[in-house]
């Protein structure tokens, strides 16, 4: 991985050439942001005079639609233009194996495999594609954003609306051992809650394996396994990963799920925050401010040496 | 009305006692798999020492004493009865055996370079990890036992059956410490 400070003095004139696109761009987006907004006044103030809420109707509508037929448009200009000629670049020198495409993302099928959230993916969307080797590892991740139909009735009226249950980044990494059954390591929401009496519950939960109790109390205070392997989850999950996981939780300060399926480990990671996405509003020769992609590029790479899938001392060696 | 809630009255107790019953004796019988795999992981470790043994003495002059005394180690502990401390000792020793043959492997270059001898290599840490994985499961069922012989109300039937506390593995030092040997072949 090249130091920061030689990636950004190598990307300076193309930083520079991007930010007077930018420049131009989030003028043009001022623009038509201030059209929108009188628009919306104009609207409010024809509806003063005429009292017909088809003029709210339509005011907001033409407005919205300059808001995003200007203003958006604009923004998601720059926005590809950043993530083709830059971020591209500080992936490349991070590690120069690894593949971006900025509006794939993990399949649904790879989703469902996992078998971490049992609820239907209805809405299923994402973006920021990254995979390749890490060293002898293949992975590939994305961000994602899974959400749930529910529909609610009170008798006269049915509402359908759609719940996030999960949002932020998802990880698929070859796993360094070799396995056969389905291990799952979750956030453990019983025994926080419920302390003893959570833990005898979670041994009757019937859409999932067997629990699996470990022996470290912190773990097991923070995380709850289920298998169909009693002896193969605990040679997946040796003392040093178990404590390797903890650490994961500590550094990214949200919940972890994580699911080992067929070789493969599935990483799934809250997160609200969207990465890899440049702010319009923020001048980009600012090298604080390209940091921050370093860095959670940076982050992310290292969940494969957080969970020290490099190792490769068992009999799997690719 | 009066007779169901008689019958209810005496059923309710013998339902819960069959409950109890049938934990315990699935919680004896856990132990007994978990203590049975152990045996299974030991077992694939004793087959892989002719081999590993075989493709090292060439190399390793020095210690000769130390393979000889792992050929020796690995007869007993098939002589020893299966199951008892004798045998655990032995494979205990054994294990440590083989760890100083690992921390040797390290004076011979050529071995290392050995492709033969680096497939036995990693069987033989991966076997490690999964004798050391089923230890760990005996463990957490030998917990889960004692607890339903020692908690109320389920040691009253424990204490029926003529259940008593098991003792759970002694995890030997050196093999709590495999995890850092295995870093020590990263560098």
């Amino acid at each position: 991985m090249k130091p920061f400070e030689q990636i950004f003095s190598e990307l300076l004139p193309q930083l520079e050439e991007l930010e007077l696109l930018r420049q131009q761009q989030y003028g043009k987006a001022k623009k038509w942001l201030n059209i929108s907004i009188g628009i919306a006044v104009l609207t409010l103030l024809v509806f003063w005079a005429v009292k017909h809420p088809a003029v709210i109707i339509g005011g907001v509508l033409i407005a919205a639609g300059f808001f995003f037929g200007g203003y958006y448009a604009a923004s998601r200009e720059y926005k590809n233009e950043f993530k083709d000629k830059i971020f591209t670049k500080i992936l490349h020198a991070v590690n120069p194996n690894l593949v971006y495409n900025k509006a794939q993302y993990i399949s649904k099928e790879n989703f469902y495999q996992s078998k971490i959230f049992t609820e239907r993916a209805d809405r299923y969307s994402g973006e920021d594609h990254i995979s390749g080797m890490v060293e002898k590892t293949q992975v590939e991740f994305s961000e994602l954003h899974a959400q749930e139909r529910r529909v609610t009735s009170n008798g006269k009226q049915t509402q359908v609306h759609y719940v996030t249950f999960f949002k932020g980044l998802f990880m698929i990494a070859d796993f360094h051992k070799n396995f056969n059954g389905h291990t799952i390591v979750l956030p453990d929401t019983a025994e926080k809650l419920f302390g003893f009496l959570g833990k005898k519950l979670q041994d009757w939960n019937f859409t999932r394996d067997e629990v699996v109790h470990m022996e470290n109390a912190e773990f097991e205070k923070e995380f709850v396994v289920y298998s169909n392997d009693q002896v193969e989850a605990r040679y997946i999950l040796s003392v040093s990963t178990l404590q390797r996981i903890l650490d994961l939780k500590k550094k990214f300060n949200t919940n972890v799920y994580i699911s080992f399926l067929n070789s493969k480990v599935f990483i799934a990671l809250q997160n609200n925050k969207n990465l890899f996405e440049p702010e319009f509003k923020e001048s980009i020769t600012n090298s604080d401010y390209i940091r921050k992609f370093y860095n959670e590029l940076g982050s992310c790479l290292n969940i494969v040496d957080d969970l020290n899938l490099n190792t490769r001392i068992w009999s799997k060696q690719n | 009305m009066g007779f169901l809630i008689l019958a209810a009255i005496i059923l309710l107790p013998v339902l819960i006692l069959i409950v109890i019953y049938n934990g315990l004796i699935s919680k004896k019988n856990n132990v007994e798999y978990a203590f049975s795999s152990i045996d299974v992981m030991l077992k694939k470790r004793r087959d892989l020492i002719p081999n590993l043994i075989e493709s090292v003495k060439n190399y390793m002059q020095h210690e000769r004493g130390l393979l000889t005394q792992i050929t020796e180690l690995r007869n007993s502990v098939m002589k020893a009865p299966e199951g008892s401390k004798e045998q655990f000792d032995l494979e205990n020793k054994l294990g440590s055996a083989l760890g100083q043959v690992k921390i040797a492997v390290e004076n011979y270059p050529d071995l290392k370079a050995n492709q033969n001898f680096l497939q036995l290599q990693s069987a033989l840490n991966e076997v490690e990890e999964q004798i050391s994985a089923s230890r760990r499961a005996f463990n957490a069922s030998v917990f889960d036992f004692n607890n339903g012989v020692e908690m109320f109300p389920s040691n009253l039937v424990a204490n029926m059956l003529g259940y008593k506390r098991k003792a759970s593995f002694e995890i030997p030092e050196t093999e709590r410490e495999n995890v850092n040997v295995g870093e020590m072949f990263k560098k």
